[in-house]
């Protein structure tokens, strides 16, 4: 469900469209934090995710007149950084892509697990909110190849729904369901040495 | 339900989406397999501790104000009018 714009928002959009000199800035410090967040969480690079904040920014002023008002503004520049970090991340040339089979579980012939699965502490949720603990989950999803690390973040941090993902990513709805369980699947192996430490 | 079945399932029984059929073999398997628990656990923590980590960051982030100059100075440079 959308929620409807606040009064804040719905004055900022109308001195939007009215030109005013000063709403553009606003728009920028008001908002521009949380999107680099955004964009530097999509392209793992602070000077692309400044490019397409910066193309965010932009391409939102130019536009503001087709914002309906039906969804919150902060939701509709969510959008519309993350369409540009994805146009950033298609402009760069693409490196071969490091193959994600071997972080998947494997099976015997049965169709059982190959060997035993670790159990993780039930203080790995307590571990997860430490500083330097989420470094390195992060590190470990930057170790995710790039075409699955992209549909981890779109779908699981920035929360896109299937079907949107699948049209950004220019992908079918099963192809990206596919892709996020085995990213879900890959990120749990990498994770598996930090947080699963006490095996059966 | 093998452990290659109900690994491939895991998003459909944490969605609720799993077929009833499907999700009685589902949970039938995990009460014989603790394999398969122990792997449900690690992947519900997995998604998780991927959100706890990359949730912090989006809250922290204040534009640096050079940043800010930046983006005003192109949108001059882009619209003189505006």
């Amino acid at each position: 469900m959308e929620e409807a714009l606040s009064t804040d928002e719905s004055m900022l959009v109308t001195a939007l469209r009215a030109g005013e000199p000063s709403a553009f800035e606003r728009l920028v410090r008001e908002h521009g934090g949380r999107l680099l967040a955004v964009a530097e969480r999509l392209l793992a690079n602070r000077e692309d995710a400044r490019e397409a904040l910066q193309d965010a920014l932009l391409a939102a002023f130019r536009s503001i007149k087709s914002f309906d008002g039906r969804a919150r503004l902060t939701t509709w520049l969510h959008r519309i950084v993350i369409n540009a970090a994805l146009m950033k991340r298609r402009s760069k040339r693409r490196h071969p892509e490091q193959q994600i089979e071997e972080l998947l579980p494997a099976f015997l012939a049965d169709g059982h697990q190959a060997g035993p699965v670790s159990r993780w502490n039930d203080s790995g949720a307590e571990l997860s909110q430490r500083n330097e603990m989420q470094q390195i989950v992060r590190e470990k999803i930057d170790g995710l190849p790039e075409s699955y690390r992209i549909v981890l973040m779109l779908r699981d941090i920035e929360e896109i729904d299937t079907e949107t993902v699948a049209e950004m990513l220019e992908l079918t709805p099963g192809a990206v369901k596919v892709r996020l369980h085995r990213a879900r699947q890959a990120l749990r192996t990498l994770l598996d040495p930090v947080f699963g430490k006490g095996s059966q | 339900m093998t452990c290659r079945d109900a690994l491939e399932f895991l998003d459909d029984y944490l969605e609720g989406t799993l077929p009833l059929g499907q999700s009685l073999a589902f949970n039938v398997h995990l009460g014989l397999c603790r394999a398969c628990r122990n792997y449900l656990d690690s992947y519900r923590k997995t998604i998780a501790a991927s959100k706890a980590a990359c949730t912090q960051t989006a809250t922290q982030d204040k534009l640096p104000e050079e940043l800010i100059q930046a983006i005003l100075s192109a949108k001059r440079d882009e619209a003189p009018n505006n």
